[in-house]
């Protein structure tokens, strides 16, 4: 015992003492985290859920979720001696009389938009770069559902002021409830107690915004790290990078500092966000009050693509025997992004049923490289985004001095046109970069340098690419898996044993996903056929 | 492998190792000879080093002595025979007292910065990272000036506003010198050395997963569930019931609705009473073209006013057609609900020029001069109208309440 312990080693010795953990401590601090610009997207939204959670804390030491009615006696002049809930009231005193509470409000509604943003951003991440893949399924259906139940805290969160805007949001949450067929009117009736608005909805939505929806959040973000963790990052193909390694820095000290850094980079620029933009100025809008509402009502950007979806739909209603089904909400509101939202849930399994490809995957696709896919995600993006415009139709109706009809007709029918053009046009351009990767790497770079042969033929010198970017450039997979009477794998016993033969759906979908001819793979010039023709492309 | 050159890093190590699994022949275990060698001279040297190995030392450097490229490979291959049969965490508690080498990251071979080169420019970035470090202390001090130097509450709003801003600032210098000098520091003078790291296959063996499934099996079978299916089917039952306890629980959520969505506060002789004024509404107090939100008297409670807001318009007399309740209205002028029948917002926007009511949550626009009959948007169904009279003193009254339900569609609605 005379021998003195360095700190270091006393920390480690302590902590092995009691739990073991110098083994896993020294993996832990070992481990090698690849590095790219996109890996940080899942960062920001894990960043901001910290800075929601300390801006929220400090929120609700002031916040008072009653709706009983009080009159207003804060600083705020206009609203002076104006009747209304204790939930408005305090939310006016959080930004009026708190001293940085206006602050603290932003930081909180900033975080959240970036909270959300940087998941649905991540996300699609992660499906171009096809990072869901087996055996990374689960995480997906983690990071799906965590994008969900953000969006649903959002929600849930600017509902609370009860402000004229997020009461005429509860209120269209209300008509949404309404509209399910049978049970709607009973679940609106549960839900607010009563009818719309009665007076227990902020206080039974308060818990669920501040502990229920948070708690499972929390849950499921360090299931999400967890299993990072232990399945190790994917990377993207380069150098030296295979389905078998790891290549980048250690996670001590590089990647922590990087990491904590980076923590508080994204808390600087949502501090500096809220003190300069201001963001839902709930005084400006005043009270709820069910006879008034502002006009350019807008959700939250997350919620604008089912409101986008709610404007586009027409007028459908029905009555049969007495019993009212309103498909102009019920349609959008519900059964659309239940359809949404369960095809991204399943995204990967659907993929894998299509594809039969049960190989376990590190390496990430070049969006490139699946062009199908991508185009698919093209697709998608399309007719999201032409929801989230029709969302915001009124307030670009405005601004750019266009027909609200138009442009609500333009959308309506441009859900239906526009998503297949996007699908045809993305995967012609991954086609044709595949090609060109093909011509770089048997072709060279185009130096500029004409030479003229003696036969009098002209031709350009090429100069071969580095060695580091023909591996990225040639990392396209042999050949896309192709189900021929059952999948290919090596994990799935199952499989193995019962070989099945694939309905025709499936091999529709399948030869539409992979084979040649559908497959969305560019002819690949292989071997010295492929370099003659190369050079044929290149002399003429 | 060995008549190879030697690759000057294990990252090349590992570009070769990617050749090689491309061809069937490592993998299925008949490589060269000089490949099983390899493995032997991998598993030799895991064998023979003793405790105390240091991390760096463990890893197989390329080049280094004893540690032929193959190594590498061969751990490759090893990788690749194990897949399927032994997990590497087994193999690796195989050597209890020494942790794989395989799990710590070798050192890959990467090009110098300027900072690594030259100390001056090291040295220069120090204080930089050092001058980024202390901008907290003055985004402190800055935010303690803001909300001692403005008091929003005397001052008003633009004190408010330069209070926010200041604050703002002041933290985004404050975190952001913290961030940003962590992130230079990690780039440009902690180690540049890049790594890397085998993956390791966390899938069990064909044996690990057979005896799994045979544990449960088993257990299932201890537990009699399958045989005793009166206890099976029993607990079923139980547990499909147990859920149910919770509905009377739960029954004060809310009250049955009843007729509640049927009816509202207006009634027969009820005055029309402006929102805005609160003073009821006599014939002439609107000009034509004008429209007043009004609401039934006495009435405050949001509840009931989400229901029966309506809308006082008045038109040029002989303006009114079609779908409209002649009966219902008093010269020119008409009453309707003001809730859509849509999404229930209440409809704010009147345009004067086509008598369009429009809402501004889906754009549903009314025509009130037809009946309020939807023009356009996702509406399916007409604005109530409120049947109005002018009672004897000159106020308008509402002769009923509304004949149909107001606002959105529910199942019931009929």
């Amino acid at each position: 015992m005379a021998r003195k312990q360095s700190a270091p080693e006393a920390a480690i010795r302590f902590v092995d003492d009691r739990l073991g953990a110098a083994g896993f401590l020294r993996r832990s601090f070992n481990k090698v985290f690849p590095d790219h610009w996109s890996f940080m997207l899942g960062e920001i939204a894990l960043y901001s859920f910290i800075i929601l959670l300390l801006s929220g804390v400090y929120l609700t030491l002031w916040f008072n979720p009653g709706t009983a009615i009080v009159e207003y006696d804060g600083s705020y002049v206009p609203l002076k001696g104006v009747e209304m809930t204790q939930a408005y009231a305090s939310s006016l005193d959080i930004s009026f009389d708190v001293r940085g509470g206006l602050f603290m409000r932003q930081v909180h509604h900033w975080a959240a938009l970036l909270f959300v943003a940087a998941m649905a951003v991540h996300l699609m991440r992660v499906f171009f770069t096809g990072a869901f893949r087996k055996p990374r399924e689960l995480n997906w259906v983690i990071g799906a559902t965590l994008l969900i139940l953000g969006i649903l805290e959002g929600f849930a969160g600017y509902s609370l002021p009860d402000d004229l805007l997020s009461g005429t949001g509860l209120r269209i949450g209300y008509a949404i409830m309404e509209s399910i067929p049978v049970v709607g009117t009973y679940a609106a009736f549960f839900v607010f107690g009563g009818e719309f608005p009665g007076e227990t909805f902020i206080a039974r939505l308060y818990p669920i915004h501040i502990l229920l929806i948070p708690g499972i959040i929390l849950g499921l973000i360090t299931a999400h790290l967890m299993m990072i963790w232990y399945q190790k990052h994917t990377q993207f193909p380069g150098e030296g990078r295979t389905e078998h390694n790891v290549v980048g820095m250690k996670f001590l000290p590089i990647y922590m500092a990087k990491a904590g850094g980076f923590f508080f980079l994204v808390f600087a620029v949502t501090a500096l966000l809220s003190g300069l933009a201001q963001i839902n100025p709930i005084w400006l809008f005043g009270p709820y009050n069910p006879t008034q509402v502002t006009a350019g009502s807008q959700p939250d950007w997350y919620m604008g693509f089912m409101d986008g979806a709610v404007r586009a739909m027409v007028n459908w209603e029905t009555n049969v025997f007495g019993h009212t089904i309103s498909w102009n909400i019920f349609l959008p509101a519900i059964v659309l992004p239940g359809l949404i939202f369960t095809l991204m849930l399943l995204y990967p399994f659907l993929e894998q049923w299509a594809t039969g490809d049960r190989e376990h995957h590190n390496l990430l696709d070049r969006p490139r490289y699946r062009p199908n896919r991508t185009a698919l995600g093209a697709m998608a993006l399309t007719f999201y985004l032409l929801l989230l415009v029709e969302g915001g139709n009124d307030i670009i109706a405005y601004k750019f001095h266009l027909s609200v009809n138009a442009i609500t007709w333009f959308v309506r029918i441009g859900l239906i046109v526009l998503p297949p053009i996007a699908f045809m046009v993305t995967r012609r351009i991954c086609l044709g970069l595949q090609r060109k990767d093909d011509e770089l790497v048997h072709h060279g770079v185009e130096t500029g340098t004409i030479k003229r042969l003696e036969s009098g033929e002209f031709v350009e010198v090429t100069a071969p690419v580095s060695e580091p970017t023909k591996v990225v450039l040639t990392s396209r997979p042999d050949e896309a898996p192709v189900l021929v009477g059952a999948p290919v794998g090596d994990g799935d016993r199952r499989q193995r044993l019962r070989p099945r033969k694939p309905g025709v759906l499936r091999r529709w979908v399948n030869r539409f996903m992979v084979e040649e001819g559908g497959d969305g793979h560019a002819r690949r010039p292989s071997g010295e056929a492929g370099d003659e023709q190369a050079k044929t492309l290149t002399r003429h | 492998m060995s008549d190879r050159d030697e690759p000057k890093t294990s990252y090349d190590a590992g570009g070769d190792i990617r050749k090689r699994l491309r061809s069937p022949a490592p993998i299925s275990g008949q490589g060269s000879p000089e490949e099983n060698e390899a493995v032997s001279v991998a598993d030799a040297r895991a064998g023979s080093r003793g405790g105390g190995v240091e991390g760096e030392g463990a890893v197989l450097r390329g080049g280094q002595q004893g540690a032929p490229g193959g190594g590498v490979g061969a751990y490759e291959q090893r990788f690749v025979q194990e897949a399927g049969t032994a997990p590497s965490r087994h193999v690796g508690s195989q050597a209890a007292a020494e942790p794989p080498e395989e799990v710590y990251p070798a050192p890959v071979e990467t090009p110098p910065r300027k900072t690594d080169v030259d100390p001056a420019a090291a040295k220069r970035l120090e204080r930089i990272i050092a001058a980024l470090f202390l901008l907290p202390v003055l985004g402190v001090i800055l935010v303690f000036f803001a909300v001692i130097r403005w008091q929003p509450a005397e001052d008003g709003l633009v004190a408010l506003r330069a209070q926010n801003m200041l604050i703002g600032i002041a933290l985004f210098l404050a975190l952001g010198g913290i961030g940003a000098g962590a992130v230079a520091w990690a780039r440009g003078l902690m180690s540049a050395q890049e790594w890397v790291q085998k993956r390791h296959p966390f899938t069990s063996s064909d044996e690990e997963i057979d005896g799994t499934v045979n544990d449960l099996q088993a257990g299932i079978a201890d537990s009699g569930l399958p045989r005793r299916s009166l206890i099976k089917r029993s607990l079923g039952l139980s547990l499909g019931i147990l859920p149910l306890a919770a509905l009377p629980l739960l029954r004060d959520l809310g009250p049955l609705p009843y007729k509640k969505l049927r009816t509202t506060a207006w009634k027969r002789g009820a005055r029309l009473v402006d929102e805005g004024t609160g003073q009821p509404i006599k014939l002439g107090d609107l000009r034509i073209g004008g429209m007043a939100t009004v609401i039934p008297p006495g009435v405050h409670s949001h509840t009931e006013l989400a229901k029966a807001a309506a809308l006082l318009i008045r038109t040029r007399p002989g303006e009114l057609r079609g779908d409209t309740r002649q009966k219902w209205t008093v010269d020119g002028h008409v009453a309707y609900s003001k809730i859509c029948t849509h999404a229930g917002c209440p409809i704010s926007l009147y345009e004067q020029q086509t008598k369009h009511l429009f809402c501004p949550c889906h754009q549903s626009t009314f025509d009130i001069v037809d009946g309020a009959h939807v023009v356009f948007g996702p509406a399916a169904r007409p604005l109530p109208q409120l049947p109005i009279a002018v009672d004897k003193d000159g106020y308008f009254v509402a002769t009923s309440d509304f004949r149909e339900p107001v606002g959105p569609s529910f199942w019931e609605r009929g």
